[in-house]
């Protein structure tokens, strides 16, 4: 079993075969793994990305609705 | 654990047994012997080798040029021709098919061992190029959290590519990140699929190779105990 760590956590491989994985093996892992630490960077950057977009996407909603009450209370004072 | 895999093509069979037992001497896995082309591509098919050590002249059919051709695009297996003949337009024929060296007969037994340590070493790192590159797109291209799918089912097909004789593979995300309590497991197929559950709490050997950042390699799975934790960390701890 070989486990390579990376930035939100390790890539592990299994073989039933003892000393199956070589030096190139690893060298190889170890460059996918900081592949995976550059998406899951990306992941939580487009996480934060999405929820400031749900809350900014809620904030319109409430002054929107805020808009329509205002524009209510004016017509009814206009009459 | 061989150098490397190699097929011989090869119509004299006295040829291609002395070929073998000096490629198996340097530490070379000879996966089969092929007198023809169409047995080539039979016998590299199902072997799936890093290279072939292929004779231009073979019995019926094809040429070893034609067959190395079919095999390259086909399977992406680079060759390395045994040939005397040197005229310019099978050098040509040569340089159009998946080809880095041609060790021309009579040859002596290092310049073979240099062309094939040289066609292993340039295939595996071109091989090692293009897989990492697929996989970086596939990360440049992610929108959407939901797009990590397409990364998890990359992952194992791009170790199946670069060779690695894994039998199981897992992806083990720690969170919340930097201070981890719990794991979750995303298990890699060899045929790009996956599948993901919630581990139990994290594990003191799991984080421990996350924290130091070293690569841990149990060697022998029989031989160790991979459930006795103390025994995983340092002293001390």
């Amino acid at each position: 079993m070989l486990d390579v760590p990376f930035s939100h956590g390790t890539l592990a491989v299994n073989s039933s075969e003892p000393n199956a994985f070589i030096d190139d093996h690893i060298e190889v892992l170890s460059e996918m793994t900081s592949v995976l630490s550059e998406a899951f960077a990306r992941l939580d950057y487009i996480r934060i990305l999405e929820e400031r977009t749900r809350a900014l996407e809620r904030e319109h909603r409430e002054a929107e609705s805020a808009v329509r009450v205002n524009l209510g209370v004016q017509r009814v004072r206009n009459n | 654990m061989s150098l490397a895999s190699i097929a011989i093509v090869e119509d004299q069979a006295l040829v291609a047994e002395a070929l073998k037992i000096t490629l198996e001497h340097w530490g070379y896995e000879v996966v089969g012997i092929a007198l023809s082309g169409t047995e080539a591509i039979g016998i590299i098919e199902n072997n799936r080798p890093d290279l072939m050590l292929m004779d231009i002249m073979l019995q019926e059919g094809m040429d070893g040029i034609e067959a190395a051709s079919i095999i390259g695009e086909r399977l992406g297996v680079p060759a390395v021709y045994l040939t005397a003949n040197s005229a310019p337009s099978t050098v040509e024929r040569i340089r159009s098919t998946n080809s880095y060296d041609y060790p021309l007969k009579p040859y002596k037994d290092r310049e073979l061992q240099v062309a094939v340590e040289t066609t292993v070493y340039r295939h595996r790192n071109e091989v090692r190029r293009r897989v990492l590159y697929k996989l970086r797109d596939i990360v440049w291209q992610m929108q959407a959290a939901e797009d990590v799918e397409k990364l998890l089912r990359a992952l194992g097909q791009s170790m199946v590519e670069l060779n690695i004789p894994f039998q199981a593979s897992s992806l083990n995300l720690l969170s919340p990140i930097p201070n981890p309590t719990r794991i979750h497991f995303y298990h890699i197929h060899r045929d790009n699929q996956y599948e993901d559950h919630d581990g139990r709490d994290l594990s003191h050997v799991m984080k421990h190779i996350w924290s130091t950042g070293e690569i841990a390699y149990h060697r022998d799975l029989e031989a160790e105990d991979l459930y006795d934790e103390r025994a995983q960390l340092p002293r001390g701890n």
